[in-house]
């Protein structure tokens, strides 16, 4: 078999990247009649949606995406009607707590924003805070309440759609890396180390390597990846009932349904596309465990069994790309959300509804918009001071 | 607390504490770090130093040969940290680790890790029970605190080990009811000639067959066990006859044995949790104890300045541990520039020559506890793979069925080693079982290795500090300049 000749077979749409972006595009796209093809250089659901902790708040998403985020709330709530399986989605109420004058001014402004586009938050006391949360430290300022939060099994986001999209007919290749992609004016080849697919439409969907795909149609599109760091204790009793955050974003806390708890913040690790070498960074570890621990005395007495890294993919004006390449007929890009696990479904299911020329219930976002934010400087280069 | 050194080397068994000693000799700053109380390894694990060890009257050369390596240690110039428990190890090199609740770094351009090796056990209906108990955990048990495991046990599973256990436990007035191997006599009548190269283990192990021979104990060559009977313990077990391959023969009859313990362990696998996390090559090789780090004669890695030495790199037995740590040792400080190129060859080439002696019979040894993948063959669906998730035999093969093509899918889709151990115990068993899907073991790879390399208490890695002082970090700093404007204001209000 000769991977520069063998054919893979021909599609009317191509998705390439299999996070839960390129899924939740395909999986309506399949039911539709289309027949489609999704590559993944690993298995489906490995990078960031798999490994991200699985929280569906709305409350700490932009303003523009507040409407996405509850619509991807819903969706994973309801993930057994649409998906056919159950992610282990769970209500709970979410809280974003302030420690200083500083910190509470600007969580007050966050939810006088959010409310303005659709999420219901109130604003609580500190001593109302810890009658919500018994084990919250003392000397909160003020706290961010909401009811629409909760959290799912992330890890398990290729192994659902991987049986879905099985069932809906696409063909999945797996552990099978594409290389290039030849726009041949009316279809696309798809080159890869196993062969040529053939593709009359094609979905670009690979998150923090969206910009070298966007490349080979000749579409620049400025990309940078944070190197989330994640850490999760043994299993405990009930300690914590609340997805917790504090106002700046470098804690979420929550404590899965199996009794683990997951505490992340987007602290940094290490590591590049180019040369991988992904590591942990151990004094990143003890900064986000030290917050933790503040935040929640009582987990002090826990043990912490894994950490690992997940990139997190954004466009420096911090909104998505869902939408058509300029300039390429029948190309399509999607990605690069934060929050994109959460939000997910929702985008796809909507660029799914652009591509059949369905009626979009929800705005999408050009990926071809001019964007005047500064790109922040890349996680990797950022640390090596470190 | 921040720990500068020329040299870290972790691990203070045989390979450990010659490479240590020996970088020493050559003006190398080192540090020498492990999570037992006293040096020695698992292979010379010592009683505890208030205790007087009782040998029966009877020669002890493992205790022997441990104190001689202890002495030369406590002469040296060594910093040997002890009950330090290594939770992280970054590029470059940095190695944290906790004791006492308190939690070090300490760093070096080289490093050289000795880690020695993890039990195999290969799953079974029943094996969760409590009474069942690993080989290789019931020699700690004889070694460090002259414990029998059991008076009367089972024992089976698979190399040297088993009749090292069945002979400490006649010795201390037990009566195992029974031996079950995987292998045949004929795998060790062929291991004859290689074994000849360490006359002394050779003789030694004669011994101890010759000693269960004559306590008329049934050995049972070509057995495994098929499940093990008894709800909150062990009641009895029955054993199945196999073929070579581990597979179960169904029409040889099974026999049941009325016991209270079993002593389980199929053989020894090179324990990499810090080569893999440091992004070494590994490449597989079954009759080295499965994955082990790609290393030169110098015990150099793929990775410049990590070095490796022991059964860490291929299961090679205590001789060639302590020849490889010399020859680790000086590597590293010919690569730091404390010995001529002269210097190095006088004394590389006699040692080399010795370890490969050495190998010749450690590499046996290996072979014969190399992993038989027949004997995953007698699982039922509900039998338990993961211990720690409780993830069982039939969850795994939905996943692979579903289509998950590789370990670390696996693991995504179930949660199969996630739990605090970290996959060691299971890691293997899901490796086969994809491995039967896929073809091989490299494709099948491996679970990445992630930190902490043992669970850790948050109160250990994080001590107390105020809410100001978790913000004037270095990765404070790092992880708010990358954060959108309108969750920055706490920083800008820094200014």
């Amino acid at each position: 078999m000769n991977a520069k000749t063998h054919s893979l077979g021909r599609f009317d749409i191509t998705v390439v990247g299999g996070g839960v972006m390129g899924c939740s595009t395909a999986l309506p796209l399949a039911r539709a009649g289309l027949k489609v093809a999704v590559f993944d250089r690993r298995g489906l659901g490995l990078e960031a949606s798999g490994r991200n902790a699985g929280s569906l708040s709305p409350m700490i998403k932009k303003s523009e995406l507040v409407a996405h985020a509850i619509e991807g709330y819903q969706m994973w709530m309801s993930s057994k009607d649409w998906l056919g399986a159950d992610i282990g989605a769970h209500t709970k109420p979410g809280m974003i707590v302030a420690y200083n004058q500083t910190e509470a001014e600007a969580l007050e402004r966050l939810v006088t924003d959010r409310c303005a586009n659709g999420a219901k938050i109130e604003l609580i006391s500190g001593k109302k805070a810890i009658e919500k949360e018994p084990q919250l430290s003392s000397g909160i300022t003020l706290a961010a309440y909401s009811e629409v939060d909760g959290h799912g099994e992330s890890n398990r986001t290729g192994q659902v759609f991987n049986i879905a999209l099985d069932q809906a007919g696409a063909d999945i290749f797996s552990h099978c890396d594409v290389q290039r992609i030849e726009d041949k004016n009316g279809h696309f080849e798809i080159h890869t180390d196993k062969g040529i697919a053939y593709s009359t439409k094609i979905v670009l969907a690979g998150g923090a390597w969206l910009e070298g795909m966007a490349s080979w149609l000749g579409f620049s599109l400025t990309v940078q990846y944070k190197v989330n760091q994640m850490i999760v204790t043994e299993r405990a009793p009930t300690l914590v009932r609340t997805v917790l955050g504090v106002q700046n974003g470098l804690l979420t806390l929550k404590q899965a349904t199996n009794g683990t708890i997951v505490i992340g913040g987007g602290w940094q690790g290490h590591g590049d596309l180019e040369n991988g070498a992904w590591h942990i960074e151990p004094e990143a570890v003890v900064r986000n465990l030290q917050l933790a621990r503040y935040v929640i005395p009582q987990i002090k007495d826990l043990r912490v069994v894994r950490t690992w890294l997940g990139l997190e993919a954004v466009l420096p004006d911090y909104l998505p790309a869902v939408g058509a390449v300029p300039d390429v007929e029948g190309a399509y890009v999607i990605g690069c959300c934060r929050g994109g696990w959460a939000i997910g479904p929702c985008l796809g299911s909507l660029l799914a509804d652009f591509i059949l020329d369905r009626e979009l219930k929800l705005p999408i976002f050009d990926p071809g918009r001019k964007i005047d934010a500064k790109p922040f400087a890349a996680a990797g280069s950022a640390s090596k001071g470190m | 607390m921040t720990l500068e050194q020329d040299l870290i080397v972790i691990g203070a068994g045989p390979a450990g504490i010659s490479a240590a000693i020996t970088a020493s000799q050559h003006g190398l700053k080192v540090t020498l770090i492990d999570e037992a109380p006293i040096a020695g390894g698992q292979i010379y694990r010592a009683t505890p130093q208030e205790w007087t060890p009782n040998t029966n009257g009877s020669p002890d050369q493992d205790l022997d040969d441990g104190n001689s390596l202890r002495d030369s240690l406590s002469k040296s110039n060594i910093t040997h940290l002890t009950n330090h428990v290594v939770w992280a190890v970054a590029p470059g090199f940095e190695v944290r680790a906790v004791s006492d609740s308190k939690e070090i770094k300490l760093t070096a351009k080289k490093l050289i890790v000795c880690s020695g090796v993890t039990e195999r056990i290969l799953p079974f209906p029943g094996w969760t029970t409590p009474g069942v108990i690993g080989l290789a955990a019931s020699t700690n048990l004889l070694k460090s605190q002259q414990i029998l495991p059991s008076r009367e046990p089972v024992i089976a599973g698979s190399g040297p080990l088993l009749y090292a256990v069945a002979n400490a436990i006649i010795e201390a007035g037990g009566k195992p009811v029974a031996i079950a191997d995987v292998g045949s006599l004929f795998d060790w009548v062929v291991s004859l000639p290689k074994l000849f190269a360490a006359p002394a283990l050779l003789i030694r192990g004669l011994i101890w067959r010759a000693r269960i021979f004559k306590a008329r104990i049934t050995v049972l060559h070509r057995h495994h066990v098929a499940r093990v009977y008894g709800d909150d313990k062990v009641e009895s077990i029955e054993l199945m006859p196999i073929d070579a391959n581990g597979t179960p023969l169904p029409k040889k009859k099974n026999i049941k044995i009325k016991s209270t313990s079993l002593i389980v362990g199929h053989g020894l696998i090179p324990s990499l949790e810090i080569t893999r996390l440091l992004k070494a090559k590994h490449v597989f090789r079954a009759e080295r104890g499965g994955w082990i780090p790609e290393l030169d004669a110098f015990q150099r890695t793929s990775v410049s300045g990590l070095y490796v030495a022991g059964d860490c790199g291929g299961i090679s037995g205590a001789k060639t541990a302590a020849l490889s740590g010399t020859i680790a040792g000086l590597q590293a400080s010919f690569d730091s520039g404390m010995i001529t190129e002269k210097i190095f060859q006088d004394l590389y080439a006699p040692t080399e020559s010795k370890r490969n002696k050495a190998e010749r019979f450690g590499k046996r040894m290996g072979k014969l506890m190399s992993i038989r993948s027949g004997l995953l063959e007698g699982l039922t669906p509900e039998t338990i793979v993961c211990r720690c998730e409780d993830i069982t035999y039939g969850q795994i093969m939905d996943a692979v069925n579903a289509g998950a093509a590789d370990c670390n899918e696996v693991k995504a889709w179930t949660r199969g080693g996630m739990g605090p151990c970290q996959g060691r115990t299971c890691g293997e068993t899901i490796a086969e079982i994809v491995t039967r899907q896929v073809g091989d073991r490299d494709k099948a790879g491996f679970f990445t290795a992630r930190v902490p390399l043992r669970p850790c208490t948050i109160d250990a890695l994080a001590p107390v500090c105020s809410y100001d002082d978790i913000w004037n970090s270095d990765v404070a700093k790092v992880a708010t300049a990358i954060l959108p404007a309108e969750n920055t204001e706490y920083k800008n209000s820094k200014k």
